[in-house]
């Protein structure tokens, strides 16, 4: 038959988003990080990035690299139980709207919480590591300042404010202000 | 200047609002007293909500400032203390040092909700909410934060408490 | 002949000083005049919120995170209901958007205004603090109307908003526009073409792009050097890519190439509050009617939750200060999250403009400090002091004396006083 009389199938040829081509740049240059994108009710795409200790570095290199212009948001330490993790989100390729948002998070085992520092590719970064050392009791190898950022000179050594395990704030260091329902000692639950 | 003052030009009917009570009140006692306070401005962690309400008393809508009160710079020229904010274990020292600093006769007004009682952070291993922990407080004024009107209340408060102590007696309020 | 001796001098300014709002100690190395270093003590203002937040459910956080700052506060309720929303995955409906962008940009009215004082006031001008505070009181009037108070308005909501915006609430919103306009002329003269103000404000406290960048400096502080960057554009957020937003950079409000310093900041103010009275009117125009909450009862909140969010979420908006990030991560089966953290916009400006006081003199660290617009920082307890003694108002007897005055003001009232939702979950 002719041409006219057949129908094209529309074949749905999606070009591949800022966020896809960023994923598969990273995945092919460290196989053993775990890639995934999730993407929110408004249609905001976002990269989730996990990788192991030694190759926490390199990635970050490797994203300079990506955009030398990448800004880097926040630095956030949590405590999974077993495991300490740092967690950290980069924005990229603003240039044109809107950007890619890349979360990078790394973890270490309690009895080990040594992760490598990025302060030389991102000077802001040591900031935040310094939040995270004092509240967290994670080490940072190589950091180059590690006064503590917020809590007081004489506070305790040992003691991590965040850290829900037994080095935490104890209860009879939390000062109530004398709610009703608190009156008697401390603070429950 | 064409910047006119919003609101507060419909004046519907004659009785006199609490505002303008608020304002003859202060200005007898300043007479009374024969001096207007000056007042200086502590931060001990505060959100900054109270602070930009207490700036914006002295600006030229609730202006306090044609009684005479002023924001100084030194603690050592104050009669007034505004303290805010729940009281950080790094302020602690910082308070107590300014409180040794402003000269007799003082009044102490702990203004919002949390030198009063802590506010949302009442349970926190850093914050010593109340004030009067810390040092002696005379007024409290609640809110979060609390309106330029109710703290130039408390300051007629801070003012009667004044009279009190300078001349032993306080004038009837002019009705 | 003696020799010079030259020795440098630290000098501590800070934590309570009468140029800053807010304590915080800058220690700088001088050499006379000259700055050499300046180191950043911060931690006073240190509250302890993210211990608080391990006890708080998804509802009570929301009035914990209001109270970070005063200031910015409707952008900290926004920026955490998002990280919620993301994720729990719940959808807005589109009129919630709307308001939330209108009152967004009626907050960022205000600081902006407040901070143009604020710099006016450190170099000198105290007839400009008093004069764009007096300016100011118009856009709290208008917050009021809408939502009840001047400060810590808590409009937002997981969800949705609270409160709705009415026929009355739009002319108070179009009459502001108007007046505004009418008196942007003055303030502009006074900042932007006024000789002295130019030559006191040019090149001083520059940050170069360079270091803008490295130390990941937010808002009108990065963009007053050039860099590209604001976080309803980057993200997409909401609306906005509606409305129409972009970053305005400095060459846009004074024509010449940015040099980084304190006049550029002041001009890219000047060029949002243009941009803000813009966005006002698209947003009135554009925005259609329908519900305003995605559950409309608000004790199902906290239970729906409970089951729904499962995973991490990530909120960043655009305060006036710059971009602000939540970061929530939370568990099926438990009311309150697992971790909660954010990051305020003046932490990373502050190490950049301490970076940038190098090389300037001593009396420009107060506006430059003023320039980037620090802001470091259970209304279910009243105590009243009565006749001298103290006594304790609880949730309940706030209630009931509330009831009381309705009741006294208007016998008739038909609303029902018994609480929906819960009191104090404890």
């Amino acid at each position: 038959m002719t041409d006219d009389n057949v129908i094209m199938e529309k074949v749905e040829v999606k070009e591949p988003t800022k966020e896809d081509l960023v994923a598969e740049a990273i995945k092919n240059r460290f196989p053993s990080a775990e890639v995934e994108i999730k993407e929110n009710k408004w249609g905001k795409r976002r990269v989730w990035v996990r990788v192991p200790r030694e190759d926490y570095k390199a990635l970050m290199k490797f994203i300079v690299e990506l955009d030398p212009e990448a800004h880097y948001s926040i630095g956030i330490e949590q405590d999974y139980g077993e495991e300490l993790g740092y967690m950290s989100h980069i924005l990229i390729n603003y240039e044109e709207a809107p950007g890619v948002s890349l979360l990078v998070e790394v973890r270490a085992p309690k009895d080990d919480p040594v992760i490598p520092d990025i302060s030389d590719v991102f000077p802001i970064a040591v900031q935040y590591e310094r939040e995270a050392a004092e509240m967290m009791g994670i080490v940072f190898e190589g950091i180059p300042d590690s006064r503590r950022l917020f809590l007081p000179d004489d506070f305790p050594e040992g003691i991590y404010p965040l850290r829900l395990d037994e080095k935490g704030i104890s209860e009879e260091a939390v000062k109530n202000a004398g709610h009703p329902y608190y009156i008697k000692g401390g603070a429950k639950k | 200047m064409s910047i006119k003052v919003p609101s507060d030009q419909n004046k519907t009917n004659g009785a006199a609002s609490e505002r303008e009570k608020l304002e003859k009140r202060i200005a007898q006692l300043c007479r009374f007293i024969g001096r207007s306070p000056w007042v200086f401005h502590v931060n001990s962690g505060s959100c900054n909500g109270c602070d930009i309400e207490i700036i914006a008393a002295l600006t030229p809508r609730y202006d306090a400032e044609r009684f005479g009160v002023k924001l100084v710079g030194s603690p050592r020229h104050a009669d007034v203390l505004l303290v805010t904010g729940p009281v950080t274990d790094q302020s602690l020292e910082r308070v107590k040092l300014v409180y040794e600093q402003t000269p007799d006769p003082k009044i102490v007004i702990a203004v919002g909700a949390c030198p009063t009682g802590g506010s949302v952070f009442y349970e926190s291993p850093f914050t010593n909410a109340p004030l009067s922990n810390v040092i002696p407080v005379d007024v409290y004024v609640p809110g979060c934060p609390p309106r330029p009107e109710a703290i130039l209340h408390g300051v007629v408060l801070a003012l009667e408490k004044l009279a009190k102590i300078l001349k032993g007696e306080v004038p009837e309020g002019e009705e | 002949m003696t020799e010079k001796v030259e020795y440098w001098v630290k000098v501590p300014i800070g934590p309570i000083h009468p140029g800053l709002e807010e304590p915080e100690k800058f220690i700088l190395t001088l050499d006379g005049e000259r700055i050499i270093n300046v180191d950043v003590k911060l931690g006073y203002n240190l509250r302890g919120i993210q211990w608080i937040a391990y006890r708080r459910n998804y509802v009570q956080m929301m009035y914990l995170v209001e109270r970070i700052c005063g200031i910015c506060s409707f952008s900290h309720n926004h920026t955490y209901s998002r990280a919620v929303e993301e994720a729990a995955g719940i959808e807005v409906p589109e009129r919630a958007e709307y308001i939330r962008a209108i009152v967004g940009e009626l907050e960022r009215l205000h600081s902006h205004l407040l901070n143009l004082g604020v710099v006016g006031h450190d170099i000198g001008y105290d007839t400009v603090l008093h004069l764009t505070w007096l300016a100011r009181e118009k856009v709290m009037d208008v917050l009021e109307a809408i939502s009840g108070n001047r400060v810590n308005y808590s409009m937002v909501t997981i969800g949705g908003v609270r409160r709705d915006i009415d026929e009355k609430g739009k002319r108070l919103i179009l009459d502001l526009i108007k007046y505004y306009r009418s008196i942007m002329p003055q303030i502009e003269e006074v900042f932007l073409h006024d000789p002295t103000i130019e030559a006191r404000l040019r090149d001083a406290a520059v940050v170069s792009r360079r270091i803008a960048k490295e130390y990941g400096a937010v808002g009108p502080t990065a963009r007053g050097s050039g860099l590209k960057v604001d976080a309803r554009w980057s993200e997409g957020l909401g609306v906005y890519p509606d409305l129409g937003v972009k970053p305005v950079l400095p060459q846009d409000v004074t024509g010449e190439k940015p040099h980084g310093d304190v006049y550029d900041r002041t001009a890219v103010r000047i060029g949002e509050i243009h941009q803000s009275l813009e966005l006002l009117e698209h947003a009135l125009d554009q925005m259609p009617d329908g519900k305003i909450k995605a559950f409309p009862k608000d004790n199902v909140l906290v239970a729906k939750l409970k089951i729904m969010v499962d995973g991490e979420g990530v909120g960043r908006y655009e305060a006036p200060r710059g971009e602000l990030v939540h970061y929530v991560r939370g568990k099926k089966g438990s009311d309150k999250p697992l971790r909660w953290k954010a990051r305020e916009p003046t932490f990373p400006n502050l190490f950049a403009i301490a970076k940038g006081l190098v090389g300037n003199q001593v009396a420009d660290v107060v506006v430059a400090i003023a320039s980037i617009d620090p802001c470091l920082s259970c209304t279910d307890r009243v105590a009243v002091v009565q006749g001298g003694k103290k006594i304790v108002l609880t949730e309940k007897d706030l209630l009931k004396a509330s009831i009381e005055k309705t009741r006294e003001l208007n016998p008739d009232v038909k609303g029902d006083p018994t609480p929906i939702g819960f009191g104090c979950a404890r």
